[in-house]
């Protein structure tokens, strides 16, 4: 059984994917239907929040693939970057106000490595197993996160539209 | 005044929470899923070895036949992936490591994927070609069982449900279907997004 702070914990990581909150909800109740069906209970507590995560972005490409190609394979033409660090979030810094609209500006797969490194606070290697993909790949995609993030901030400063 | 960007995220992804309403919902949803544990609180082992045996029963018949999926689709799959099969018409690209002809396959909008079902199994991959399944271009790869001459096909193709409607899931916890056609064994199953069906599984493959 996940409990309240769990449940909200999932809905936010589904809040991540969607960006809309009646969408959020639906998508972590059916997964979560569907997860009980299963009866998985031989996984560990964080186990279990990393398989129903899974399912929860499993069931986000289903109903949205027909609709709008996987994100994540816009990213996979970009060849991995294997000899660098791994950012960190702090380093990023932005108006408060702003997430609001830089959240709306990013698309799902973006939203969702947001929340694994920034609010997760997963490392590369961990969210490279959850995402199946090398771990040199989730840097790149971080680093273009970043850099993309840090542009929408100053092109803020200045005045201009997104 | 600038804030780090976690601190930022942070502060307005605590604003998103669950209703009460729609938490109760959940914490409901997931009482109604554990009515047999509170049997199983009051009336002991009986209801327990019922409960076994019934499960026993269900997952025999479901091994007997694909029970809850798309019987039709199945069948038309498999009778595809075998007549392409028998045909053995000749490799494209020959490579021993997927992830060395994985790039050949550029035609695709997908890439294939080293299935973690067929880790276990033995198999030999010796290359690929590009086919189709259900009118969806595919990659078709070829193996050959270690220590035999056996040769096994393994199709790879996006998984649209709108094409392929539904089929097990393993990502899911479902398990794979196996059916004959002409007499070859073929087992179908969805993984990482992409619709695989292989020729030839041996008996002791997994889910079977």
């Amino acid at each position: 059984m996940f409990n309240e702070a769990e449940l909200n914990r999932l809905y936010r990581y589904a809040f991540s994917l969607t960006n809309a909150e009646a969408s959020a909800y639906d998508l972590l109740q059916s997964a979560l239907e569907k997860y009980l069906r299963l009866s998985v209970t031989k996984l560990s507590g964080d186990g279990q929040l990393r398989y129903l995560r899974t399912m929860i972005r499993n069931r986000f490409i289903d109903q949205y693939r027909k609709e709008h190609r996987h994100p994540h394979q816009e990213f996979e033409s970009v060849e991995a970057l294997i000899s660098i660090d791994m950012p960190s979030p702090e380093d990023v810094l932005i108006e408060s106000e702003q997430i609001v609209d830089i959240l709306a500006s990013l698309s799902a797969s973006e939203r969702e490595l947001l929340n694994l490194w920034a609010l997760e606070e997963y490392t590369a290697k961990e969210i490279a197993e959850q995402l199946d993909c090398p771990r040199g790949t989730v840097l790149s995609w971080i680093h273009r996160l970043r850099r993309k993030i840090r542009n929408m901030s100053m092109v803020k400063a200045s005045g201009e539209d997104y | 005044m600038k804030t780090p960007l976690n601190e930022a995220l942070r502060a307005h992804v605590d604003s998103q929470q669950l209703s009460k309403i729609q938490l109760q919902e959940l914490l409901d949803l997931q009482q109604r899923h554990h009515p047999a544990d509170r049997r199983m609180m009051h009336h002991g082992w009986f209801v327990a070895v019922a409960s076994s045996l019934l499960i026993a029963v269900v997952v025999g018949l479901m091994q007997m036949s694909p029970v809850g999926f798309q019987q039709d689709l199945v069948a038309e799959i498999a009778a595809e992936v075998v007549d392409n099969h028998l045909h053995m018409n000749p490799l494209e690209i020959e490579g021993n490591e997927l992830a060395g002809i994985r790039a050949y396959f550029d035609r695709l909008d997908f890439q294939p994927i080293e299935s973690r079902y067929l880790a276990d199994i033995g198999l030999d991959l010796l290359g690929g070609r590009y086919c189709s399944l259900q009118s969806v271009t595919a990659a078709q790869l070829r193996f050959k069982s270690l220590g035999s001459d056996k040769l096994h096909t393994l199709y790879q193709v996006g998984y649209d449900p709108a094409v392929f409607k539904t089929l097990p899931n393993l990502d899911e916890g479902d398990q794979p279907i196996s059916v004959f056609n002409k007499g070859v064994k073929v087992t179908i199953w969805v993984e990482k997004g992409i619709l695989l069906a292989l020729t030839g599984a041996p008996a002791n493959y997994s889910g079977e």
